[in-house]
């Protein structure tokens, strides 16, 4: 006799408040955001017998267990790169509670990224921050960080600068992708930019970071914290709440992928981490573009999210910066990205924010619906081992 | 010859494993080294153990000709940091020999600088630090 495999579902989402200054430790904050997504739920926090999260977080599993007092875990599991890696939390979740490892396993990311240790700092002297020791790690590092190349805005802005070689992208193209996200968060309660919205001209009057990208290019820093809670669809049925269906997920790795400077290969516009992940995760669903109502896509910074947009098919590529106009990212238009205002507006926690909308989107609870999102497109940027999923509603 | 003092960090050669080491020994010989498989000569970098056409674990290195063009660049004015001059410039070079490495510019400000032009290398020593690889608009009067 077979058993028919559990499907894996998202039952609840949860989050602390987003500020500069949380006053709190990283691990309270995990340890908020896994209780928060658990009452979402509807779940006992004592039904957790698994836990992901990020290999930079601070937070170990096995203290955010302690602190729900659980009896132990069954299952425990990191994703290795940071960003680019958030919805490789998801997959981990599903794959063991759909391998039978466990049954409820919450993914979560939680620090003091403006109050603390602030990514946009850089990398200093000793920059293996997130390696300690000699590694192949710091070995790539090394062929950036001691020439200056040390922040993700020059990582990314390389590539920015070869966009605009390339496609004929400028800044006022990059201004509309700030300016929308924005416009959301502007409406957004929960946003850090919550009724602060800004202008073209803003954008454009913006200090440059790393040239080509302004401040107003960049996301984000913030202190808070997200998680996501993935179980059995019987066990999320049984809570009376609406859940969401991981219609496909993947994770992947490009030819010659390197560490957020992928830039060996002859093309580097040639995103083929975001490929790989963007045409199984369509195979998997069984969608296409045209059906995508929201799109979650990363925006760290600006450049990035034209890059998604084109890696996915939504348009060809050099061609994101005329999608974007016309208030075609916008609520009502005709592709709605980030309508939490993302992690330009909302928050920046690496990404794990923008899975919370996602499945706000699906239930019909977020700040700024979409009406009748059924299919909600949640993607991360390529540079480094991206990944990306395509959540549904599930029948209640 | 070189007559803008190089922004950018304090020159610092980080520590490495074995595997990168040849790399910046080169650099302290005003050597831009690249690594080439022993079997079939293909270069690389960056530097890898093994090489991905041939498979051999051999390999030595030539020494770039330091002509190139720039494949691309960033200009830095932030974050501001203590030991850091700003602006400062990186490229991306593509090098004759058709490997691709990431490397310091002048002008630090970037000025008349363009993806696709003709770069040269040149060595950057002002005793105060560890000689240092930077590229620079070849025809420059710089």
């Amino acid at each position: 006799m077979t058993r028919a495999v559990t499907r894996a579902v998202i039952a609840g989402v949860g989050q602390t408040e987003f500020s500069a200054r949380s006053g709190r430790s990283e691990a309270r904050l995990a340890v908020e955001a896994v209780l928060d997504a658990l009452a979402d739920a509807r779940l006992d926090p004592a039904s957790v017998d698994g836990l992901v999260t990020f290999a930079h977080d601070s937070t170990h599993e096995i203290t955010v267990a302690r602190n729900l007092g659980l009896d132990g875990l069954s299952y425990t599991g990191r994703t290795t790169y940071g960003g680019t890696d958030y919805c490789t939390t998801v997959l981990q979740a599903r794959l063991a509670v759909e391998a039978g490892l466990a049954t409820t396993v919450v993914c979560y990311r939680a620090f003091n990224e403006r109050s603390g240790m602030r990514f946009g700092r850089g990398f200093g002297e000793g920059f293996g921050a997130f390696s300690p020791g000699l590694s192949d790690e710091t070995d790539q590092w090394s062929l950036s960080v001691p020439f200056g190349l040390r922040t993700a805005a020059g990582w990314i802005g390389m590539y920015a600068r070869r966009m605009m070689h390339e496609h004929g992208l400028t800044s006022a193209d990059l201004a509309e992708v700030s300016v929308a996200a924005r416009a959301h968060a502007a409406t957004n309660p929960a946003a850090r930019f919550y009724r602060r919205p800004i202008t073209t001209e803003d954008h454009q009057e913006s200090r440059m970071i790393v040239e080509p990208l302004r401040l107003l290019d960049c996301c984000l820093e913030t202190d808070g914290g997200a998680a996501v809670v993935v179980t059995t669809e019987d066990r999320a049925r049984e809570t009376g709440r609406p859940y969401a269906v991981i219609a496909g997920v993947a994770t992947a790795a490009g030819p010659d992928q390197h560490l957020m400077a992928s830039y060996y290969r002859p093309d580097i516009l040639d995103f083929g981490e975001l490929t790989r992940v963007a045409d199984q995760v369509w195979n998997r669903a069984g969608l296409g573009p045209a059906d995508i109502d929201v799109a979650v896509l990363y925006d760290h910074f600006t450049p990035m999210v034209l890059a998604q947009l084109e890696a996915w098919g939504f348009c060809e590529r050099g061609e994101a910066k005329e999608f974007v106009r016309d208030g075609n990212i916008r609520v009502g238009g005709r592709l709605p990205v980030n309508p939490h205002g993302g992690q330009l507006g909302e928050a920046y926690l690496h990404g794990m924010n923008g899975i919370n909308e996602a499945v706000r989107q699906l239930r019909g609870e977020a700040a700024n619906q979409v009406p009748g999102a059924r299919h909600v497109l949640v993607s991360a940027p390529p540079g480094t081992p991206s990944s990306g999923m395509i959540l549904t509603m599930g029948a209640t | 010859m070189i007559t803008e003092s190089l922004h950018g960090p304090r020159r610092v050669r980080p520590a490495t494993t074995d595997d990168a080491s040849f790399w910046w020994d080169g650099l302290e010989r005003r050597e831009l080294r690249i690594q080439r498989c022993g079997a079939c000569a293909r270069l690389r970098h960056p530097f890898q153990v093994r090489c991905p056409g041939c498979g051999d674990l051999g390999w030595d290195w030539l020494v770039a000709s330091g002509s190139g063009s720039l494949h691309s660049f960033v200009v830095y004015h932030e974050p501001i940091l203590s030991e850091t001059l700003y602006p400062y410039t990186v490229g991306l070079v593509d090098l004759a020999e058709g490997t691709r490495v990431i490397a310091p510019m002048l002008p630090n400000d970037g000025s008349g600088l363009e993806v696709g032009a003709p770069v040269r290398l040149v060595w950057y020593d002002d005793h105060d630090g560890p000689v240092w690889p930077v590229f620079v608009p070849t025809g420059g009067a710089r």
